[in-house]
């Protein structure tokens, strides 16, 4: 049999996405835990979080060539979740439960930008990953879409932003019914999508509520629940000065028929698309 | 199977807790509702969706009340008319589907404003219609800009009697559809009915034809079911499934 590769041997430890670097690596591993070309942010203390957040497959890549880095975000344990960082609120910072089961009552704060770091993936060699801490799948899901999320989701104009600034608690509200059960999408289009337009000028905007197909076929109750949310968006988006709902396009479409070219038309609404002025 | 056959199966799962009804002639969209004018009930039995709309339409076949909301989760109440009381709903249940209604109070804020109710009625007309929302207007007779009026819980609107009356007969259909069909109308709103037109012609003109909009319903409800599947329906029946998004991940709360 021939010699192990470096990915085979980082796989044979135990290491994938979402495994947390042990104690004892941190003395080693602080050097490349800070901003490039200014000194590192020092040792982590024991009770924060290094994970692994690179894909497994990058993680256990045949040969340093492939793979030269891990990327590990660097956790930190706060007391309670923060309205305005958990479930993704925010593209910057993200407060998350890394493993309900494991550790109930542990809740950790980690910021996309400044807890970010690439280390030599030679490092993890003939280590294994911390035995008694590692993100639950459901974490691991989470930090990918948050991290995701900050490079795909559209840089809405500031004006209209501050348009709907007023609505936005309502709009989370709203949005409460549809999203906990995923049972529809919102999308909405916006135009000019890019331009800062002055008080006289209005922004024009189509909202979809895009249903499941399945839903929008067979479950009455739910189309309900969607088209009730859909009535209240649509008239709260219509509340706000300078924004002009297009009602002749707008509404509640079967996801079977809102095709490829609408989405290119269209962003999906995030209320992160709102944080950019945070 | 009817309500009494169903009454009588207490082996299905029911899950259901409280019902709303408001009579017939009473507008829900009334600007002065408190609590002295409602009697509020709890009802220990749940329904599944195709004995909810039983129990709707032979409320609706008694020709003087109007049912709406009757599903899981609401809170809701009875608006007393000098004919008929809270005891008379007590006994009309009763016989309509053996179970007891219970009289309860609810909290304040548990009992929702007029233009809330006004809004819920619509989401479940629409929730058997499907319609585009100009379509939905025509259905109503009134103008796009007055629908999106209806839509806004926060607004109080005394119906006209005529809106009203069309809001009433449009509740209807769509109680008789839902009776037929888990798919929404729209499905085969544009379908040639044998009689000629479509479906849309018939429920946006003037004059209300119950009897051939309930035929068409019918023959409506039949080519519903048998229409193909859409790929995506097709993928899904060969194990593809649709990648849930992550806003369905549990809360972090």
């Amino acid at each position: 049999m021939g010699k192990l590769t470096l990915g085979e041997r980082l796989k044979n430890q135990g290491w994938q996405c979402g495994s947390a670097l042990p104690v004892r690596l941190y003395p080693q591993i602080a050097q490349y835990l800070g901003p490039p070309h200014d000194p590192p942010h020092g040792v982590p203390a024991p009770g924060d979080w290094l994970v692994v957040i690179s894909q497994s497959c990058d993680l256990v890549a045949p040969t340093l060539e492939h793979e030269p880095y891990v990327e590990v975000l660097w956790c930190r344990a706060i007391a309670k979740p923060r309205t305005q960082y958990f479930n993704i609120r925010s593209t910057r910072q993200l407060d998350f439960r890394p493993d309900r089961q494991a550790h109930p009552n542990l809740v950790l704060t980690t910021h996309a930008a400044k807890d970010r770091f690439i280390v030599p993936r030679s490092m993890l060699d003939g280590i294994r990953p911390h035995s008694n801490r590692r993100l639950a799948d459901t974490a691991v899901r989470r930090i990918q879409a948050w991290l995701a999320l900050r490079f795909s989701r559209p840089a809405w104009p500031d004006n209209f932003v501050s348009r709907i600034g007023a609505i936005r608690d309502t709009l989370t509200h709203i949005l409460e019914t549809v999203a906990e059960d995923d049972i529809a999408e919102v999308r909405m289009a916006l135009s000019p999508r890019d331009q800062e337009l002055p008080d006289s000028e209005h922004y024009s905007v189509a909202v979809f509520f895009v249903a499941d197909e399945q839903i929008w076929k067979s479950r009455p109750t739910q189309r309900e629940a969607i088209h009730s949310a859909f009535g209240r968006f649509a008239t709260a988006l219509k509340s706000c000065a300078g924004v002009n709902v297009d009602d002749q396009l707008s509404g509640v479409i079967d996801g079977g028929t809102f095709s490829w070219q609408m989405t290119q038309s269209t962003d999906i609404w995030n209320f992160a698309n709102l944080t950019n002025r945070e | 199977m009817n309500i009494a056959e169903h009454s009588q199966r207490r082996s299905i799962p029911w899950s259901l807790d409280t019902f709303a009804f408001d009579t017939f002639g009473e507008s829900v969209d009334s600007p002065v509702i408190t609590a002295g004018q409602w009697h509020w009930f709890k009802v220990r039995h749940d329904f599944p969706n195709i004995i909810e709309s039983s129990i709707r339409t032979a409320l609706h076949a008694l020709g003087t009340i109007q049912a709406h909301n009757i599903r899981s989760g609401r809170t809701i109440g009875i608006i007393e008319s000098p004919t008929f009381t809270g005891a008379d709903w007590q006994s009309l249940w009763r016989s309509l589907c053996g179970a007891t209604l219970e009289a309860t109070n609810p909290s304040a804020s548990s009992i929702r404003n007029p233009g809330q109710l006004r809004t819920d009625r619509l989401a479940q007309i629409q929730s058997a219609f499907g319609f585009p929302l100009q379509t939905f207007a025509a259905v109503l007779r009134i103008s796009r800009a007055q629908l999106y009026k209806w839509l806004d819980p926060e607004k109080g609107i005394q119906l006209q009697l005529e809106s009203r009356s069309r809001l009433q007969q449009i509740e209807r259909v769509a109680s008789q559809w839902l009776v037929q069909s888990n798919a929404p109308l729209s499905l085969a709103a544009r379908e040639p009915l044998p009689r000629g037109g479509d479906i849309i012609g018939m429920l946006s003109c003037a004059k209300f034809d119950a009897a051939s909009i309930e035929e068409a319903l019918r023959y409506l409800a039949a080519k519903t079911a048998d229409l193909p599947e859409s790929i995506s329906e097709r993928m899904r029946d060969r194990g593809f499934s649709r990648r849930p998004s992550f806003r369905s991940l549990p809360s972090d709360e």
